[in-house]
């Protein structure tokens, strides 16, 4: 840890040269020095609870993927005192150590995540990273429901389904404004607003006013599709899966307008819904669902020509198996 | 007058979104409210961090003596303790158990009494791995994380009243123990302690026989009223059984954390949450014990401390119905943005709630 006095707001750039430094050179320590010693590390599936966890988890990253090269990265968000920022990374790497994906295999990865980081006082006191788990399991030709299986704890695991999911009230459709919309940043807000509405609303048709027509949609697992329809199937795959889906904003990034015009953003959203519908599993499951997303939006005039969308597959099939494992026990909902 | 006189007193410290590197640095000046505190205390959120980190962290346990009032009074869900000697030798065997236990301070909430005193609620996020034998069970070697917070009266330096909080269940789940096992071999050690008896009693029928509150002609304001907001909050929705309320008082991008591994997001799982326990206990009342609110950084934090109380009269969280009287102690931290609850921490010994079920109580 460094012992000078810590910058009182953290920026882009910072938070840009310490990811690099961490992938090139394992400089652990300087990007452990932009967290609180009490941040929340939101994976998408898990919590890492301390910046000392945290260092724990990298090191073990480091250690597992090893070799590595930044092949992308982007982070934006204003400089501020207290804010958002967003990155997004693309770092090739060798399967070098045994982990969850099983023993090392020598095999070249890339790995993909987006994340949101929330600072305040110039250190990240919450954050929010969705690695492309889904990816790394294909190209380590690892079975992604064999990897979600391991993941159910054994033993006396109790599946919280409570209340229901919200899409709107009763038998009323969803506001048509999209919930916390005012709050997130300007720029944002017709974005959001135009998903709400292709989500909440299922006004699919609205979808060639959000994105352009030959708009690149890089997905989980790695896929990389163009054009609306692509995106209309992205989101199909959810919605159809989960038929009472609902989206929340719960938070975004803007960056600057770039010199070509365009201009970035990151959105993170949380979808609830009820695993009713064909997808994830041969079978439905019943298992309500909370999909923690990370969308950044690159967007020329109010047209979307590149979106990177990214939530951890995996942790939505291991929820899916622990809730299986639960109502098999009767430990649904049920401590007794 | 004097120098120090015309020096208007530092603000006292928030937690925030402040590193633990921070908070430990010696302040220079002592808030006049400080009254009978070490002079090393500059004010109450200093006292909580720094005492916590010092005893529990830096291993002197022996601080308790200094810290905490000769008759201090220990209430937990699992059990009551009174005198320093018994505060002592809980500390160290949790550290026996949890060597490495750290504390990560999360906040701290207070007020200030009419005697002189403090009122604190410190919401602890504690990170350890189980390498001696506790309470639960034999030592496992497993970590985990579990949420505490404390409530502390506090007098000249000393604690003379603590009402602790600790999400036990989760912590025998994480720890690789079949709960239900753990709770029904610990079930019999509750009605045995005297003492803890006749609290539980009293709290049962004092939650049981507490009149409803007369409806407001119109809502408190978080922001300017916390104190009438969580009232009028606690009473809609759980003493009249208006649910739906939730939906004026929480923001509907609101995250629960409650407790055994409960994490609820928005209205519908809110409410579920509320009506779970409630159908348990269909006759249960809530009993607010304190409340006090301090301003934070982009809104402000209350923190609550209440009491539930029914008959296990309901199918549902807690099994087929036993017909007994059960006690739930929980304390609330709301972190309010625009009037509205953005984010929830509700901590309660649901370990201790089984107990009771199984115990015949």
């Amino acid at each position: 840890m460094s012992t000078t006095a810590h910058p009182q707001a953290l920026t882009a750039q910072q938070l840009d040269s310490a990811q690099q430094n961490f992938h090139r050179q394992a400089a652990l320590g300087p990007l452990l020095d932009c967290y609180l010693n009490r941040a929340v590390v939101c994976t998408g599936g898990s919590e890492i609870h301390s910046r000392k966890a945290l260092g724990e988890q990298l090191l073990a990253e480091l250690q597992t993927f090893d070799e590595r090269e930044v092949l992308q990265q982007q982070v934006l968000g204003p400089t501020a005192a207290a804010g958002a920022l967003a990155s997004r990374s693309s770092v090739a790497a060798r399967h070098s150590s045994a982990s969850v994906f099983g023993p090392a295999s020598g095999a070249a990865v890339e790995l993909c995540s987006l994340a949101l980081h929330l600072h305040s006082g110039g250190r990240i006191y919450r954050e929010y990273r969705i690695v492309d788990r889904l990816l790394l399991a294909q190209q380590l030709a690892v079975d992604p429901q064999h990897l979600a299986r391991r993941q159910v704890a054994a033993g006396s695991a109790v599946y919280w389904s409570l209340g229901e999911v919200n899409t709107g009230l009763g038998q009323l459709p969803p506001t048509p404004t999209a919930v916390g919309v005012e709050q997130l940043p300007q720029p944002c807000r017709r974005p959001a607003q135009l998903l709400h509405q292709i989500w909440n609303l299922r006004q699919l048709q609205l979808l060639p006013q959000l994105y352009s027509d030959d708009t690149i949609y890089h997905g989980p697992g790695g896929s990389r599709q163009q054009g609306v329809p692509a995106v209309r199937q992205a989101c199909l795959k959810l919605l159809a899966a989960m038929p009472d889906a609902a989206l929340f904003f719960q938070h975004a990034a803007a960056g600057e307008v770039e010199a070509d015009g365009s201009r970035s953003m990151a959105l993170l959203w949380r979808l609830l819904g009820t695993h009713r519908g064909p997808g994830f599993t041969p079978a439905p499951s019943a298992a309500r669902l909370h999909v923690q997303g990370i969308s950044q939006l690159r967007l020329r005039g109010d047209k979307v020509v590149e979106e990177w969308t990214l939530y951890d597959e995996i942790a939505v099939l291991r929820d899916i198996f622990l809730y299986r494992e639960a109502v098999a026990r009767a430990q649904l909902n049920c401590l007794a | 007058m004097s120098q120090s006189d015309q020096i208007p007193p530092a603000p006292v410290t928030a937690v925030g979104q402040r590193d633990i590197s921070d908070l430990l640095q010696v302040k220079p000046r002592q808030h006049p409210s400080m009254h009978g505190f070490d002079s090393d205390y500059a004010d109450i959120v200093d006292y909580i961090i720094r005492c916590t980190h010092r005893m529990w962290e830096e291993k002197d346990v022996g601080l308790i003596e200094d810290h905490y009032g000769e008759g201090v009074e220990i209430f937990t869900l699992a059990g009551y303790s009174r005198g320093i000697d018994a505060v002592v030798e809980g500390t160290t065997k949790t550290l026996a158990a949890f060597p490495d236990r750290s504390l990560c301070g999360e906040t701290v909430i207070w007020c200030h009494k009419n005697d002189n005193g403090f009122l604190s609620s410190h919401r602890i996020i504690s990170h350890m791995t189980n390498s001696g034998n506790s309470e639960f069970g034999p030592a496992s070697g497993k970590r985990a994380t579990v949420t505490t917070i404390a409530d502390c009266l506090v007098r000249a330096n000393r604690i003379v009243e603590e009402w602790l909080v600790r999400d036990n269940l989760s912590l025998v789940m994480q720890l690789g123990m079949d709960h239900r096992a753990v709770a029904r071999r610990l079930a019999g050690d509750i009605s045995r302690q005297r003492d803890y008896r006749d609290w539980r009693e009293r709290q049962i029928d004092a939650a049981l026989s507490c009149p409803a509150a007369a409806v407001a002609a119109a809502p408190a304001a978080a922001g300017s009223d916390p104190e009438a907001f969580a009232r009028q909050a606690l009473e809609a929705i759980w003493n009249r059984r208006r649910f739906g309320a939730v939906r004026d008082i929480y923001s509907p991008t609101c995250l629960c954390y409650a407790p055994s591994g409960r994490v609820l997001f928005g209205h519908g799982e809110i409410i579920g949450y509320i009506i779970s326990l409630l159908g348990a206990l269909p006759d249960a009342r809530l009993n607010i014990d304190h409340i006090c609110a301090t301003p934070g950084d982009g809104g402000s934090e209350i923190a609550v401390r209440w009491y539930l109380a029914g008959h296990h009269h309901g199918d549902g969280i807690y099994g087929a119905p036993s017909g007994h009287r059960v006690l739930i102690m929980a304390v609330t931290h709301w972190q309010i943005v625009d009037d509205k609850i953005a984010a929830e921490w509700t901590v309660f010994d649901e370990l201790a709630v089984l107990r009771q079920i199984y115990g015949g109580a």
